[in-house]
């Protein structure tokens, strides 16, 4: 079943054509990445999907229900979660103040915020175990901003899956990290089970392939290429526009 | 590479965040034209260390001297017109303002030939021209990260501060970014490297120090460091 359906989507700033008439689905578990040049609009088309910015044109459908007017909150509800390029934590506050906020962010509960949030057992036991599955449980006190840029990272796509998303998308989730601290990522999309649908954008391939399911190549607005890992580790024209001589 | 006489001299700093003790008596040290690659697992103070040289936290004890001159506690806008140039982790693009304000707001002249000018930045990032007048905030990701280049090669520096300047780039501009950084040295340009890439830090650089929980631990060519499994694994975090 198709859980996303993008149709004809387009996107025009200021005279500038960033998506045209870009279509494609994505099926109920699947764990789609999208690369491309730097420019060729990726980012873009999360925003758009994210409810962060209007299409030009074009229409969007989340499990049937056409979503393009809907604005970003109601997205939310609906179960499509999105990480942000640039960190979007808040400093001062501690991991596990980090995570339980995004909780309370989706939850009922959220009109208790000035109750004290450690008090909620089954929050903070939620809280905890994804903090756990992530290797951050032992820093749960330290303020986020004293943590390393690699940790950062992993909160927040520790923060995304406390949404409890039906369609996630990362925006690259492994920039700046160390190729162990990419493997960490890894491995938490693997724990994701087949009820989460993953879109992630990112540039680098071993994690690329390693994540991949099927891989869509955006280029200069367009779809230029989708298909298997190994058909877009083998398409030249994705190996001339995107990965240079041979790959990663 | 031998070196000849030295740009940047980092003598045993200690730097603090409030209360936390970050880099424990980091020693450096760079030559002209030289590319130093600083590497090392995140958090371990590659960034304090490159944050430290520019003046945003100054350390508490240990000098910094630049091509002759304590430059310890200078205040960043100091630093930076003595000549030393910083493209941050994380683009740090100034948000209201167009791709080609971006360019010019810091824009440093020099008389020496080969110096960047808007047309030369333009030359190397094509993209940045067609994108004069947008936004800094409506570039892509990758974009933002030409821009921040290109934008710290306009205050025309003698020492380079690149902290992670392949982040969030496709192969091939990976690839294209190694290659500035060679045009850069043959300009004369000294480069301190903060990177996660391993292959692009050892392509391009004269020598390497790994820093772990704030000291120095290793100091190696780059050929060394590539057939140096442990270092790798231990103080790099690249998976086996």
């Amino acid at each position: 079943m198709d859980i996303l359906r993008i149709e004809n989507l387009n996107k025009n700033f200021d005279g500038v054509d960033v998506l045209h008439d870009v279509s494609f689905t994505v099926q109920q578990g699947e764990r789609l990445l999208i690369i491309g040049p730097n420019g060729a609009g990726k980012t873009t088309l999360f925003n758009i999907i994210g409810g962060q910015l209007p299409a030009t044109s074009g229409r969007i459908f989340f499990r049937e229900q056409e979503i393009t007017q809907k604005p970003a909150y109601q997205r939310a509800h609906l179960g499509i979660v999105r990480s942000f390029q640039i960190l979007s934590l808040l400093p001062n506050l501690t991991v596990l103040e980090n995570a339980l906020l995004t909780f309370f962010g989706c939850s009922r509960s959220r009109f208790e915020l000035f109750k004290d949030w450690h008090s909620n057992k089954e929050v903070v036991d939620k809280a905890g175990e994804a903090l756990k599955m992530a290797d951050l449980w032992e820093m749960r006190y330290e303020p986020v901003k004293l943590l390393s840029y690699g940790d950062q990272r992993r909160l927040e796509v520790v923060m995304s899956i406390l949404l409890d998303p039906k369609l996630l998308l990362l925006d690259e989730p492994t920039n700046g990290l160390t190729s162990e601290e990419s493997t960490s990522i890894v491995r938490l999309i693997h724990k994701l089970g087949k009820g989460v649908t993953v879109l992630v954008v990112a540039h680098d391939m071993d994690f690329v392939f390693e994540v991949a399911e099927r891989i869509n190549v955006l280029y200069y607005g367009g779809l230029l290429a989708s298909g298997s890992p190994d058909e877009i580790r083998n398409n030249p024209k994705v190996k001339e526009i995107y990965m240079g001589n041979g790959g990663s | 590479m031998e070196a000849r006489s030295p740009v940047l001299e980092v003598n045993d700093i200690h730097t603090y965040y409030g209360e936390s003790h970050i880099l424990h008596g980091v020693s450096l040290r760079i030559s002209e034209g030289q590319v130093v690659a600083l590497l090392g697992r995140n958090g371990m103070g590659k960034t304090t260390t490159i944050k430290s040289i520019i003046g945003f936290t100054p350390p508490r004890r240990g000098a910094i001297v630049y091509k002759g001159q304590d430059i310890t506690r200078l205040s960043p806008n100091r630093i930076a017109n003595r000549g030393i140039g910083l493209i941050p982790q994380g683009r740090r693009i100034f948000p209201s303002l167009s791709v080609m304000e971006n360019l010019t707001v810091a824009a440093r002249n020099s008389t020496k030939t080969g110096s960047y000018d808007l047309e030369s930045i333009y030359k190397i990032f094509p993209i940045l021209k067609d994108r004069a007048n947008l936004k800094g905030t409506l570039l892509s990701g990758g974009e933002q990260q030409m821009l921040a280049i290109g934008r710290a090669l306009m205050t025309n520096p003698e020492l380079l501060l690149m902290d992670e300047p392949s982040e969030g780039l496709a192969p091939i501009l990976v690839r294209e970014i190694g290659e500035i950084i060679k045009a850069l040295k043959e300009n004369g340009i000294s480069i301190i490297l903060v990177e996660q890439n391993l292959h692009l830090a050892c392509n391009t650089s004269d020598f390497t120090y790994v820093i772990n929980k704030g000291v120095i631990t290793c100091q190696l060519t780059p050929d060394e460091l590539m057939c140096n499994e442990e270092v790798k694994t231990k103080y790099l975090g690249v998976s086996q």
